[in-house]
């Protein structure tokens, strides 16, 4: 594939990013609940360029049997990306960064989830991305959390997980691949967005103390946005107003 | 009025002054809220709140409910049974990691010496759940449509045939016991 060259400047004089978005816009989404025949609870995204899709089993008996935790259910998760889902071919199966990525998103769900009422159990749940184009593990627990409900997991919340970046200098909403790839940071987060509680905090990319502080706003912001469209995609589903 | 609304999970309902909360929800800081997709329903004599789901639900066995499993071990006085399907929830999993427990006096109506004379390894049995406590749950046999619903031969292995009150090989003609349901051999 054509490598991508850095271009000279990524937001123009009237303050448009190189995909056309403003600042503190998002790309396009869209949810669909239940995509799945099979699977107890699954979701389907596409952000921008992204199309994941989420599923969820469970919660069911856990084998081998000292992994169950007597007064819980506990989370797996797996984050994956198909060998086709990026420009060059990806090699298939788990790596250093997609066991990270699985372990900081399933921490990030643990909090939402009343555990306590599957003790001894397991939630299964898998995030295969098909297309990858810069904010997947976002996007991945944006669906995986509305997979949940579907799955009529109870929850306090569902959660919703968005990125913001910086790039020339300015701090923008949900990063696209030529400003993740040549930007100056990007720090995603995953909030509980009636309270705002925030569950997943990373940065890659340096960042001033009021840098990063605008950006977890910037993001909380976008995770706002996302959330309804959670919202709206669950009452198409279930025939709600 | 919030009757019949959908709701996801986290939305707020009402204060606790207001509503008790019922099934599909929880209380934080005095408030009530979803825990689920569902569907509010609004009890008005005793001001209780439930969210009845519209998403299929983790089935878990509860007092009364018919349970399908495999016999899994074999005591004097007990079966033990994996709890592998809830009768009326067949396409999940049932969320429990617990084994159900037969006891001799549940079997049938007639006086049983031992669980093994009725019951054998393997066999798949349909029963009924009597006690559904954290950490145990007691399943009983002791009506008409329940019991075994399929087993082999201890022999040859090959699938045993309903013949009156017994089970019969087709293949070696071996006759065993067993507390059969009205339902052998129809299927799962």
């Amino acid at each position: 594939m054509a490598k991508k060259e850095k271009p000279d400047q990524f937001i123009d004089d009237q303050s448009k990013r190189i995909d056309g978005r403003e600042i503190n816009e998002l790309r396009e989404v869209n949810i669909e609940v239940g995509v799945l025949e099979r699977a107890d609870g699954s979701a389907y995204i596409e952000l921008g360029d992204n199309k994941i899709i989420a599923a969820v089993y469970g919660p069911r008996e856990l084998h081998p049997r000292h992994l169950q935790e007597p007064d819980r259910a506990i989370i797996r998760y797996k984050y994956s990306m198909a060998s086709f889902s990026v420009g060059d071919r990806k090699r298939p199966g788990p790596g250093r960064r997609s066991k990270e990525i699985s372990k900081v998103s399933k921490e990030a769900l643990e909090s939402a989830i009343f555990l306590e009422k599957y003790p001894k159990s397991v939630i299964d749940i898998f995030v295969e991305i098909l297309e990858s184009a810069a904010g997947t593990r976002t996007t991945c627990l944006t669906a995986a959390s509305v997979a949940l409900a579907d799955a009529g997991i109870p929850m306090n919340d569902l959660v919703v997980s968005c990125a913001a970046g910086k790039v020339d200098d300015e701090i923008v909403l949900d990063i696209n691949e030529l400003e993740d790839n040549f930007g100056d940071a990007d720090v995603p987060i995953a909030m509980k967005p009636n309270t705002e509680d925030i569950t997943l905090l990373q940065m890659d990319g340096d960042l001033s103390r009021d840098e990063l502080e605008k950006s977890i706003e910037t993001a909380k912001q976008g995770c706002k946005i996302l959330h309804e469209e959670q919202k709206k995609a669950l009452k198409e589903r279930y025939g709600g107003e | 009025m919030i009757d019949e609304k959908l709701v996801i999970p986290g939305e707020f309902l009402g204060t606790s002054e207001e509503f008790t909360g019922g099934k599909g929800t929880f209380e934080r800081n005095g408030d009530v809220y979803s825990s689920i997709t569902g569907k509010v329903s609004f009890e008005k004599k005793t001001r209780t709140i439930e969210v009845d789901p519209v998403t299929s639900s983790p089935p878990v066995p509860t007092h009364g409910d018919e349970i399908i499993g495999k016999i899994r071990s074999i005591k004097d006085q007990i079966a033990l049974v994996n709890i592998d399907m809830l009768v009326g929830n067949e396409k999940r999993e049932p969320a429990v990691s617990e084994v159900g427990a037969i006891h001799v006096s549940n079997v049938s109506e007639d006086y049983i010496d031992n669980v093994g004379d009725e019951f054998n390894k393997g066999d798949i049995v349909k029963a009924k759940v009597i006690v559904d406590k954290l950490g145990s749950i007691d399943l009983t046999t002791n009506e008409p449509q329940l019991g075994v619903v399929s087993a082999r031969c201890t022999k040859c292995g090959s699938r045993l045939m309903k013949e009156g009150k017994k089970l019969v090989c087709k293949d070696c003609g071996n006759t065993e016991n067993r507390k059969i349901s009205s339902d052998f051999g129809k299927g799962v």
